[in-house]
């Protein structure tokens, strides 16, 4: 085909058309965008007019000393509504649907002006909120309802409701991922703003915080087993880029010393890996050694150069491997101590005494509905059986406590006996009509008799350590 | 019949792209359970509508056969911008009830069924009358509908309350797919009555000529 033929045919008129239509389009659109568009000061007059119906003051405050950044949402600006006295904050709350919901929430402050009052109105405009496509499903009643909700600092978060039980009128909305977002919004703006008012800081929970040296750890992703005085951690750290996270197995003894240490996933950049120090270097190790080389406070300096331990090439993956080796050493006596099975127990309202290596505990679990809570009295021997148990206080439902096992059945049973039943973490998992042990008609009292017990054995080590003093 | 007429009557009641040719169910799913957001996605639909297939049926002996599609699907994206672009400036309640339904309009069977299968081969006269034809039939059943639901479903029309029972499953896609469902039998029925009715008249009425004939 010669070019006079191609400028003849089909295909270049094909192609011309459609280049027209769509530059004509892309004009049209252009000029009308800039006629069109709504700008951020008219989104936010509408966002006004839309709660108080009429034009108000506001005054912009200044929070680019504060902590913007919750765990669940993020203050993009927050104004003084001066008519009324109360804030309006422009928030984006996490985990929505198609990622964070750009909410208005209104903020009332207590007549001391030191705290937060209550929730006022609560806009989420679809226009900037395109990720979030059944956002029109939520009614504005809904929106109403997070004013009434709000009781000590709080409104309900998403999936829970007053009791603390699932089943939140926020997951029925048709938009459930959405409504999350929107209640994350809402409880950053009241946390943010009792911290604003006060003048303080914001504190949020960290739910690592007992633990020593967990910046660098993914603590979602790190366990450990206890065993003879020895902890066995699997260690997985956060990246340091750019170095991945690594994956390590370390042991520390009684003397708080690393035993043994390896790398199960190396992280480090491809290349990287053969200018690392040699891992096992590390056994014998304690934690002084560890902050002499990084400090008290284990962090990253960037600049190692005066010390060949750590500066071998590979500073980063170096510094990952001493950072988890910091981390198993220094939470030694926390993890000694820590209580496994705590999940149906009352921690404030269970006590231990030991002596002549018995164990007596005095448990009290909590409840699990419609079963109320209960309060046993069980003893562990040296050997880590049941000795003796008897319930206290039983929570069943009236009715059911002629249904129950006979408790004293449990005498003798090891804890290899409940995690047959429950398995290894010991969860309920509802359906035990296999097991004649537990399903006796009154299966969620027995399940909390027997996870009772269960805290009780596998905690023998902890609360006989601390009764002698160790581990302190 | 003028032709005008039975372009009227086929887009309002005899195609009625609602009820008759079950086009646009996505929105119409979607937005029933208000009446106010029925109304304005069936007034949105009913300009985009009229212009596209004023726009197409102007261009129809300019674009070429092969890239007809094509065109049209630009001419109708950048139609349904500028209306989102107008109602987010000018009718912002709207614009926020309609959420992501606006956007869909450009998928909309009826706006570009109507492009393919009349706009293209129609002068615009008879394109815009039958662009506005079709837009009030959807429009109109999208609104009937969205009452009944709204009204069934919220006890209240319009936003405005109106009694204090209500079936609040009728405000749901469920609900919606249920009173869909009645409301097209319900047209069939009736199009369908009047239909035999006038089988009947002309029938009697060639009846009545022929034995006239014959005596």
């Amino acid at each position: 085909m010669t070019a006079k033929d191609f400028f003849k045919s089909t295909a270049f008129k094909c192609l011309v058309t459609l280049l027209c239509v769509l530059l004509v389009s892309g004009i049209f659109l252009t000029i009308m965008h800039g006629l069109l568009e709504v700008t951020d000061e008219e989104k936010f007059q509408r966002v006004l007019s839309g709660i108080y119906g009429k034009q108000v003051t506001t005054t912009e405050q200044d929070i680019s000393k504060k902590n913007t950044n919750l765990s669940n949402a993020v203050i993009n600006n927050v104004y003084k509504v001066e008519d009324d006295g109360n804030y309006i904050l422009n928030v984006s709350g996490k985990n929505g649907y198609g990622g964070n919901v750009l909410c208005w929430v209104v903020i009332m402050p207590n007549s001391d002006g030191k705290s937060v009052g209550g929730v006022g109105n609560v806009k989420v405009p679809i226009a900037d909120n395109p990720g979030e496509s059944f956002l029109n499903q939520i009614s504005s009643s809904v929106f109403d309802k997070f004013g009434q909700d709000f009781k000590n600092d709080i409104v309900y978060e998403y999936g829970y409701d007053e009791n603390g039980s699932n089943g939140s009128m926020y997951v029925n909305t048709g938009a459930s991922y959405t409504m999350r977002g929107i209640s994350n919004a809402v409880n950053g703006a009241i946390t943010f703003m009792n911290a604003f008012l006060s003048g303080e800081d914001i504190k949020e929970d960290d739910p690592w915080e007992d633990f020593a040296f967990h910046e660098f750890i993914n603590m979602e992703q790190t366990s450990w087993t206890k065993a003879d005085g020895v902890i066995t951690y699997t260690v997985t750290t956060k990246p340091c880029a750019p170095a991945d996270p690594f994956k390590l197995e370390i042991k520390v003894g009684a003397d708080k010393t690393i035993t043994d240490i390896a790398i199960t996933k190396n992280g480090s950049t491809e290349g990287y890996e053969t200018d690392m120090f040699n891992v096992k270097s590390l056994v014998g190790k304690d934690l002084a050694y560890f902050t002499g080389i990084c400090g008290d406070d284990m962090a990253y300096i960037g600049d190692y150069s005066g010390n060949a331990d750590i500066s071998t090439g590979a500073t980063r993956s170096n510094y990952l491997c001493m950072y988890a080796a910091a981390f198993a050493i220094a939470n030694y006596d926390y993890i000694s101590n820590l209580k496994v099975y705590t999940e149906y127990i009352n921690l404030d309202d269970t006590t231990a005494q030991a002596a002549d290596g018995v164990v007596t505990y005095s448990v009290t679990t909590k409840a699990f509905s419609p079963t109320v809570s209960f309060k046993l009295e069980i003893k562990v021997g040296a050997d880590k059986t049941i000795t003796d148990i008897a319930i206290t206080k039983n929570g069943s439902t009236e009715g059911y406590d002629s249904d129950m096992f006979n408790v004293k059945s449990l005498v003798g049973k090891d804890l290899a006996y409940f995690t047959g039943i429950c398995g290894d973490d010991m969860a309920y998992i509802g359906d035990y009509s296999g097991n004649a042990d537990i399903s006796t008609g009154a299966t969620r009292s027995n399940y909390l008799c027997m996870y009772a017990a269960a805290f009780a054995i596998a905690n023998y080590d902890s609360y006989l350590a601390q009764a002698n003093g160790g581990n302190e | 019949m003028n032709k005008y007429k039975k372009i009227t009557l086929d887009g309002l009641i005899y195609q009625n792209p609602t009820f008759m040719l079950v086009l646009g169910t996505c929105p119409t799913l979607g937005l029933i359970s208000s009446a106010f957001s029925s109304l304005g996605m069936g007034l949105t639909v009913l300009v985009i509508l009229t212009l596209s297939n004023i726009l197409i049926s102007l261009l129809r002996k300019i674009i070429p056969n092969e890239v007809r599609i094509p065109c049209y699907i630009v001419i109708i994206a950048t139609l349904v911008t500028f209306a989102r672009m107008f109602l987010e400036k000018f009718v912002p309640d709207l614009y926020e009830s309609l959420g992501g339904f606006l956007a869909l309009i450009v998928v909309n069977c009826i706006i570009l069924g109507r492009a393919e299968a009349f706009a293209n081969k129609h002068t615009v006269l008879e394109s815009t009358v039958d662009g506005l034809a079709n837009g009030l039939g959807f429009t109109a059943a999208i609104t009937v509908m969205g009452i009944i639901c709204e009204f069934f479903g919220n006890g209240s029309l319009f936003g405005f309350k109106i009694m204090e029972f209500k079936m609040s499953m009728l405000a749901t896609p469920a609900g919606a797919f249920l009173v869909y469902g009645i409301c097209i039998a319900v047209f069939v029925y009736i199009i369908d009555a009047i239909e035999r009715a006038k089988r009947v008249k002309v029938n009697k009425l060639s009846r009545e000529n022929l034995l006239k004939e014959a005596a």
